[in-house]
């Protein structure tokens, strides 16, 4: 018999636990209702040029391109995963031109999407440090590359 | 290279492992599986050809049976050359022509139909992104030359693709395949007269550098007539009597003027060959004639063996 203090412990941990999947669960949108078509127009008029400039002559295919995505929507799911969540070793992508532009396609193809709210009082402090383009952030970015690719082959016309 | 999604064909440098024979393994449905079919170079693997099934990501690893000393994962879009187009289909309407063949079963392609006609020395290139491209300003009564060929959307597959191969040249001329004929097509008023008078002028050098022999005929009226070609018999019957034909008003024109000339085939002669003998009044000239029958005309003599003719 566990005692009343750790049986209360473990009540509490447990119920951020649930709470936290749910929230999880909300905040992971489903990409299924977007209008591919106009999201691949607007890749290839203005998002595409913005990664191209990142990449800054750096080809995608000079990293090890290993994520695939199925379909329209799982692809456009993988990019709002890692153009706007921050992984190790590179956490600035969401600032980035291509990042923003994204941001606005999506917002305005697929209904119920938030969008993502970039910190402005963060922002403002990192603007001080210059914006250093590591080999890290370069990879993410070909993944985002390839993935956007993929997008635009598949997506119907 | 990625060959129209149907054949994979990756290659490496053996000279570049220390030669060694590298073994080669991809992924295929989730499991690793060997090359099984290797290309060969200078009795090392040098590549490997293998079935593409779709556009996917293929891993793969280069060893030397214990070690691995490459490993990558690619997309094997990125190195998609299309297949070229075929059977290209034609269709006139006034000053422009559609041009249609089949699409490939892949999105975001480029197909690229260039023309021109039989006086351009650079090609028109029009592109669409289906394989239904319209040109105009084209004069259907030309005869042009088309071919086709299958582009990438560099948005949509990177920038180390490759273009197909060109379909065939096809020639067209009022809206009809044309085949050799076409490079002798005549369209227009200004090349007919070009060609004509290019056929008289190469007709002029020909007889001026190639003149016809003359039909003996004319110069000695009734040889052949009267004496069925034997010139010694004309030559009794007609002796002291020179009768010069006209020759042909063209021939006029090119014929060099020349003396009489007189050849002699025998050995035996020792008269001099050539021109110059009837001008020149040498020693030559002044040696007695040796057998055969004497010829006189137009204030000459001439002495005649069997051997010898006389051209005028």
């Amino acid at each position: 018999i566990l005692p009343d203090a750790l049986l209360f412990v473990l009540s509490v941990f447990f119920r951020k636990i649930f709470i936290l999947q749910l929230v999880g669960l909300v905040l992971t949108y489903n990409f299924t209702d977007c209008d591919f078509e106009k999201i691949r127009k607007k890749y290839q008029e203005v998002i595409y040029q913005a990664l191209n400039k990142y990449m800054n002559g750096v080809k995608s295919t000079e990293f090890n391109n290993y994520i695939y995505c199925e379909d329209p929507p799982d692809c456009l799911a993988k990019i709002d995963l890692i153009t706007f969540y921050p992984t190790h070793g590179c956490t600035t992508l969401a600032k980035e031109i291509f990042a923003i532009r994204t941001n606005a396609t999506l917002t305005l193809q697929c209904p119920g999407y938030s969008g993502t709210q970039i910190n402005n009082t963060q922002a403002k402090k990192k603007r001080k440090k210059r914006q250093v383009t590591t080999n890290k952030c370069r990879k993410q970015v070909s993944h985002l590359m390839e993935l956007w690719r993929r997008f635009s082959r598949i997506s119907k016309q | 290279i990625n060959f129209n999604f149907e054949t994979v064909r990756v290659t490496w440098s053996p000279s570049q492992y220390s030669g060694t024979n590298l073994t080669f393994v991809y992924n295929s449905d989730e499991a690793s599986r060997p090359c099984c079919n290797y290309i060969v170079h200078e009795s090392h693997t040098a590549g490997c050809l293998l079935e593409a099934r779709k556009d996917e990501i293929l891993c793969f690893s280069l060893g030397n049976g214990t070690d691995i000393l490459f490993r990558k994962c690619e997309w094997i879009s990125a190195y998609l050359k299309p297949s070229s187009p075929e059977d290209l289909s034609f269709r006139w309407h006034e000053d422009a022509v559609t041009v249609t063949c089949s699409d490939l079963p892949y999105k975001r392609l480029l197909y690229e139909i260039q023309y021109k006609s039989v006086f351009d020395t650079e090609w028109q290139s029009k592109e669409g992104e289906t394989c239904n491209v319209t040109m105009q300003g084209l004069d259907s009564e030309k005869c042009y030359f088309f071919r086709a060929r299958v582009k990438t959307l560099e948005s949509s597959y990177g920038s180390d693709t490759y273009p197909s191969d060109w379909s065939k040249v096809t020639h067209q001329q009022r809206g009809e395949l044309r085949g050799e004929a076409c490079y002798t097509a005549v369209h227009g008023p200004s090349f007919s007269l070009k060609v004509r008078a290019l056929l008289v002028s190469l007709s002029r050098l020909h007889k001026c550098l190639m003149p016809s022999v003359p039909d003996p005929k004319l110069t000695f009226p009734g040889l052949f007539e009267l004496h069925r070609g034997n010139f010694q018999e004309w030559i009794k019957d007609t002796q002291n009597v020179s009768h010069v034909a006209k020759t042909e008003a063209t021939e006029q024109e090119c014929v060099p003027e020349e003396t009489l000339v007189v050849q002699l085939q025998k050995a035996e002669a020792e008269m001099p060959i050539g021109e110059e003998a009837s001008r020149d009044a040498s020693p030559v000239a002044c040696q007695p004639p040796q057998g055969g029958e004497v010829v006189s005309l137009g204030g000459f003599t001439f002495v005649m063996t069997d051997n010898s003719y006389m051209l005028l």
